[in-house]
């Protein structure tokens, strides 16, 4: 165990708990809990919002990736600039405009039906619950790499601090701690960027064209070239866009600002932060492969999880690695604490306020029950990812990504934008495309190896075309009644304009 | 929909690159095409954004301006 690297470690804890504390003093309600009051600022909102995304597995694996693959890396970032434009565009005003803590709240404004609501929330909670899994078990094995300790210790180290930042300083503890992850972040890649690019006569073009002169000129092209391998890369490419539109960690972060036009502007933060963060990382990438070595990368680790690491240490030694690692640590954490305030609000929220108690509990229950369902998840999720860390557990990410493009998407879009969306139409799309991606997934080489039934490795391509089509069908399957009707006019409205009975609902 | 057109681009960027080799030939040392464009992905989406944001600030200022009209007591009269 590296003592340089556990000091920066102990000092980063140290710092997110002081900043969990402050936070603890002002969530003294439901609404604080799950939105922070939404009182956010837009550059705050923004830089959460890349802290939810930017998570510990795509920092560490996506240089790896483009260390080891070449342009194949470079697919796992391609995407979410697109996506968090797309975001902005489509999906930040209305959401603004019509919810108030979960995604759930958005499709009832529509359909105020029990069932709708139950189903929507059980879909929040299984693709939070899935992405959550298969991030804690990930970052599980990089803090033992990192810190040299069992598995295990370093996953019940990630989920006890998970819970406290959560149950205590809720929305804004976690929140805060984003902030300070991007901030550290920034920090650590501009040093980094310069040592470098020091090494190259501060040439960018340098890092890439001397990995050409060592590797050839494979680690710049793709290597999952036609047939199936190009399918499956196209369908991951469809899948993230899309899917990252219906994450429902990314999407309540809208709920956590006061009106449509911080919304918009804690969008183009985002945006920015994500363009300057993929950006840089084919730099550092490929200067990983010239100054550390693609053996190198492998022995340490071989999905190439440390690439990074392996090049802070070589350019700033032992004291640059432990800062980067910290980087990486309150990387991990930020991301798993979002994702545990949203699923417990599908659940303290949705199912138990709104479900058990016929939205009659006062707020002092409901925060009450918040705090309790983001204990429970978090145990839980500690729990699934002890459990799971034999497994290969790389497919769950997939099919989070899947099950909220084809599931939640549909029943989104069409909400907020289509007059002639029905309560069937909602039913059979979350049905059908939460089946629909699930069989896939489990049935594609990711899960079933060599003999797999379906052949791409990302069913997206398929399964969001047939998550529309049924939503789009399902609404034909009765009549729409008068009160379907009057909801449609006034939603589809409300999504669009800023009236001032849509602030809040549910 | 500034939006439409980059997850075009994305796609045709992936499409080509996965299926054909057009984009494999080095421009300068240690850049081809499809880095090339991978860059203009990373950035277009900011691009995107800033118009989409100056447009709707626009409209916003647009619809403020119908309202005071509207609300003034000139403009109620008229």
């Amino acid at each position: 165990m590296n003592a340089t690297v556990v000091g920066f470690f102990v000092v980063t804890v140290a710092a997110t708990l002081v900043i969990t504390f402050v936070a603890s003093r002002r969530n003294v309600s439901v609404a604080s809990h799950y939105v922070a009051d939404g009182q956010l600022t837009g550059w705050q909102n923004g830089l959460a919002i890349a802290g939810d995304y930017i998570s510990g597995a795509t920092l560490l694996g996506t240089i790896g990736g483009i260390a080891l693959l070449g342009f194949d890396g470079f697919f796992f970032g391609l995407g979410s600039p697109v996506a968090i434009a797309l975001v902005l565009i489509v999906m930040a005003e209305p959401l603004r405009r019509l919810g108030r803590f979960t995604i759930s709240d958005v499709v009832t404004r529509r359909f105020d039906k029990t069932e709708v609501r139950v189903l929507a929330s059980l879909n929040v909670v299984s693709i939070t619950m899935v992405y959550m899994v298969a991030q804690f078990v990930g970052a599980g094995a990089i803090v033992s790499l990192l810190l040299g300790i069992p598995f295990t210790v370093a996953a019940i180290i990630i989920g006890v601090l998970m819970l406290v930042y959560t149950t205590f300083g809720g929305m804004l503890g976690a929140t805060w701690i984003q902030i300070l992850q991007m901030a550290l972040l920034a920090v650590g890649f501009v040093v980094l960027l310069g040592l470098t690019l020091a090494k190259f006569d501060f040439n960018p073009l340098a890092t890439a064209a001397d990995a050409v002169d060592v590797y050839g000129a494979g680690v710049l092209t793709s290597q999952s070239t036609g047939g199936t391998a190009g399918f499956s890369t196209l369908s991951l490419q469809f899948g993230i866009v899309l899917g990252f539109l219906a994450m429902p960690h990314v999407m309540i972060r809208f709920f956590t600002v006061p009106d449509t036009r911080t919304a918009r502007s804690s969008a183009v933060t985002a945006t920015w932060a994500f363009a300057l963060f993929y950006a840089a990382l084919p730099i550092v990438a490929y200067a990983a492969v010239v100054l550390v070595g693609r053996e190198s990368i492998t022995d340490a680790d071989p999905g190439g999880n440390l690439t990074v690491l392996l090049l802070s240490r070589l350019l700033g030694g032992d004291v640059f690695l432990a800062f980067m690692a910290a980087v990486a640590l309150v990387t991990i954490m930020a991301s798993l604490s979002g994702m545990c305030i949203t699923a417990a609000g599908a659940f303290g929220h949705d199912l138990y306020t709104h479900v058990l108690k016929k939205g009659r509990a006062t707020d002092r229950q409901q925060h009450n029950a918040a705090r309790l369902a983001t204990v429970g998840f978090a145990l839980v999720a500690l729990a699934i990812s002890l459990a799971a860390q034999s497994f290969n557990v790389a497919f769950l990410s997939t099919l989070a990504f899947a099950v909220a493009a084809s599931a939640n998407l549909p029943t989104l879009v069409f909400s907020l934008f289509w007059r002639g969306f029905r309560l069937s139409g909602a039913v059979v799309g979350m049905s059908v495309g939460l089946v629909v991606s699930v069989a896939l997934v489990l049935t594609s080489p990711t899960v079933m190896g060599d003999g797999a039934w379906f052949p791409l490795t990302n069913p997206s391509i398929i399964s969001v075309p047939v998550g529309f089509l049924a939503t789009w069908l399902g609404s034909y399957l009765r009549p729409a009644t008068g009160e379907e009707e009057s909801a449609a006019e006034t939603v589809t409205v409300s999504a669009q304009l800023d009236l001032p009975e849509t602030g809040a609902a549910g | 929909m500034t939006g439409l057109p980059l997850f075009v681009l994305l796609m045709v960027l992936t499409a080509l690159t996965v299926f054909t080799d057009l984009l494999d030939e080095q421009l300068v040392p240690g850049v081809n095409l499809a880095i090339l464009l991978a860059y203009v992905v990373f950035f277009a989406p900011v691009v995107a954004a800033h118009v989409y944001v100056s447009r709707m600030r626009a409209l916003d200022e647009l619809a403020q301006q119908a309202m005071d009209e509207a609300t003034s007591p000139a403009g109620g009269r008229a």
